[in-house]
């Protein structure tokens, strides 16, 4: 039974860090969730694994510690919540740059500090840090620095700078 | 004693209860009142703390009456009120800067309740007596400061925070199955009792296997190097004051988990996990060094002045003696109060200049006392005398030349030689922003009042950190003193009597009608 088990969670992180390692942001989700389970199931046979021993006081005969179930009770709640989130997350970043391709987000230290803001170094990853304007709400300001577009020539001082 | 039972769940029931408040739309100076009363009253339990736990006391609540074995305790002895009380005081200047400098679509998207959702978990896991709980006082803290990370929504920060999550999200199933593993082994999750058992059965490859998994999970929540390549992207894609709060105590928790975990809990075998944290720390201090010296922004520059403290850290805990833990606990303080202050003058600088690059030049005629807070600031991450910095990197040192290992050595080594390069990289941003003749095409922004003082009242804090070098000492002694009789921390939540575990009932039901 043991070994079963330990086979099993074996073969589900497997599948974990192989979907984890691909490019597609769903994927790397399911894995995510896939090293969840084998961690859950890890918990459970670690705890000790009885036939007919169900984790209750109150039935005759032998019963299980209930705490394992417990703690993998939790952890499914809180895996649920962040993968939750998690897809939230994708499903954004899917809105905001078009791709649902983790390489197509570019790489943000390939700018060249030279260069100026927001154009890169490396033409391969073209402009990854400049938020997409046409895909963003209306409602939503898209710049990093929305409170340097408000500031008139007025409030450009040349000899006091910030100093109070 | 039993009087005080309530203050360790204090700082955590504040910030809890002040974030479920702020869900209530308000208008914002509310909500800024609001947060600023909830920081200032976690402030203020966060004193208390230190000050029940400063004779040694170890403060107990116990969830729902059930005592420590078996129920989940938070407890508070003096390195959890010592974290405690830094948390707090960052925390109070992030409110500060956040509250300063208006932003509102994510404040629309309740930047402020977040703000306190994130103080919660970090006071949690601070104080929590429970490897279980402390789990779950991560994800309490990582889902609050996910969804810091993704709020406003530009392709940076979902860039960035989507590498941060998938990251601390497989750290935390790691975590999952080392609590599992170690309830497996030890019948036990409370740190205490595991402590205890741990004792009982002597030096154990399979416990210390569990030790070695722990660590692997608090060097990627800390940062530690090859497990930290997602921090210098990330913490500069954040808006500026979620960024100071994430740089100055995230990793810290990672930090203090552990120093928990190897001074209290697995003792046994210290050998095994002080070698990699050792290791690790010596490469992490250099790769932090490496990268201030590469890059030309200020966030990304500062964000790699948290990986190299985090190294330092892990090279005093590696070296493992109690100087070493009493200098780790002290440049904790020195580590979070300056990377603060770094974070909110660095708010002011790219908001006076308009851009993230330091490239700007001559910026010390228009902003003098940034500058001197900045002088004083890189004196102290670099580590020279004047500053508190140095006291604390001296007192580093000095243990690990007194260990003497021929790792601690080459640690020792790696540790003045990243200092230097700080150093060099440092004077690069001096070099680069305040030195010289500004270019007088380049616009001069203002900057609101209040960004200007939470940056001085930020870099006054560093200043004191030299000025009270010796209370600061005090308490690093005691609280490494502490750490070095875990028998007392151990009496201190199990009470004088050895742990009775009730017999079983199995197969007579008539025992439990």
């Amino acid at each position: 039974m043991e070994a079963l088990f330990a086979l099993l969670i074996g073969l589900l992180v497997a599948a974990g860090v192989f979907l984890l390692l691909s490019r597609k942001i769903v994927r790397v989700v399911l894995g995510l969730t896939f090293i969840g389970y084998a961690g859950n199931l890890a918990i459970l046979t670690v705890a000790g694994l009885r036939e007919l021993a169900p984790p209750l006081l109150t039935v005759p005969g032998p019963y299980m510690d209930p705490l394992p179930q417990a703690l993998i009770l939790t952890a499914i709640v809180i895996g649920f919540a962040t993968t939750a989130l998690l897809l939230t997350v994708a499903l954004r970043a899917y809105q905001v740059s078009g791709h649902d391709n983790v390489a197509a987000f570019g790489d943000s230290l390939a700018r060249d500090p030279y260069a100026g803001e927001g154009r890169s170094a490396d033409p391969e990853h073209q402009g990854p840090d400049l938020p997409d304007l046409i895909h963003s709400d209306p409602e939503e300001p898209g710049p990093d620095h929305p409170e340097t577009e408000d500031l008139s020539p007025s409030d450009r001082t040349a000899g006091a700078g910030g100093q109070p | 004693m039993s009087g005080l039972s309530w203050l360790p769940l204090a700082p955590f029931v504040t910030s809890l209860g002040f974030g479920l408040l702020l869900l209530w739309p308000a208008r914002r100076e509310v909500r800024v009142a609001l947060s600023l009363v909830g920081t200032l009253a976690t402030l203020a339990f966060a004193v208390g703390l230190l000050l029940a736990t400063a004779d040694g006391t170890v403060l107990v609540s116990a969830l729902g009456g059930w005592r420590a074995p078996f129920g989940i305790v938070l407890t508070a002895d003096r390195l959890a009120a010592w974290m405690s009380l830094l948390a707090a005081v960052s925390a109070l200047l992030t409110v500060w800067q956040a509250a300063a400098d208006p932003d509102p679509v994510r404040e629309k998207y309740h930047l402020f309740a977040l703000l306190q959702f994130l103080f919660a978990g970090v006071q949690l896991s601070f104080l929590t007596g429970d490897l279980f709980n402390l789990f779950v006082a991560f994800e309490v803290m990582l889902v609050a400061s996910y969804a810091l990370t993704v709020l406003g929504s530009t392709r940076e920060q979902l860039r960035e925070g989507f590498r941060y999550i998938v990251m601390n999200l497989a750290a935390s199933s790691l975590l999952v199955v080392a609590c599992g593993l170690a309830y497996g082994v030890l019948g036990t999750l409370n740190f205490a009792h595991l402590a205890q058992r741990a004792a009982e059965l002597g030096p154990n490859a399979t416990v210390t296997s569990v030790g070695v998994l722990l660590l692997i999970v608090f060097a990627a929540k800390g940062a530690l190097f090859p497990l930290g390549f997602w921090l210098p992207g990330t913490y500069p894609a954040l808006p500026p004051a979620v960024g100071t709060f994430f740089a100055a105590v995230l990793t810290k928790v990672g930090v203090y988990a552990l120093l928990r975990v190897f001074t209290t809990v697995f003792t046994q075998e210290p050998g095994v996990t002080n070698t990699l944290l050792l290791g690790l720390g010596s490469v992490t201090m250099l790769y932090g060094a490496f990268g201030m010296a590469s890059q030309r922004e200020w966030r990304r520059i500062l964000s790699f002045t948290v990986v190299s403290s985090v190294g330092y850290l892990a090279f005093g805990l590696g070296i493992g003696t109690p100087e070493a833990v009493r200098a780790s606990v002290a440049y904790l303080a020195v580590s979070v109060l300056v990377t603060t202050a770094l974070f909110a003058i660095a708010t002011v600088a790219e908001r006076a200049t308009g851009t993230r690059l330091v490239r700007a030049r001559g910026m010390l005629e228009f902003l003098p006392l940034l500058a001197a807070c900045f002088l004083l600031c890189a004196l102290t991450v670099a580590g020279l005398p004047p500053s508190g910095g140095f006291v604390a990197k001296y007192a580093l040192v000095r243990a690990g030349l007194s260990q003497g290992s021929p790792l601690a050595l080459l640690a020792v080594g790696s540790a003045l030689l990243s200092s230097l390069i700080t150093l060099y990289a440092m004077l690069n941003v001096w070099r680069g922003f305040f030195w010289g003749k500004h270019p007088t095409w380049l616009p001069v922004y203002r900057v609101p009042r209040p960004l200007h003082a939470a940056a001085y009242t930020a870099s006054a804090l560093v200043a004191g950190l030299t000025l009270f070098a010796g209370p600061i000492f005090a308490q690093a002694d005691a609280t490494a003193a502490e750490l070095s009789t875990p028998q007392r921390y151990i009496r201190g939540v199990l009470g004088d009597e050895p742990v009775v575990i009730p017999p079983a009932p199995g197969g007579q039901p008539e025992a439990h009608p």
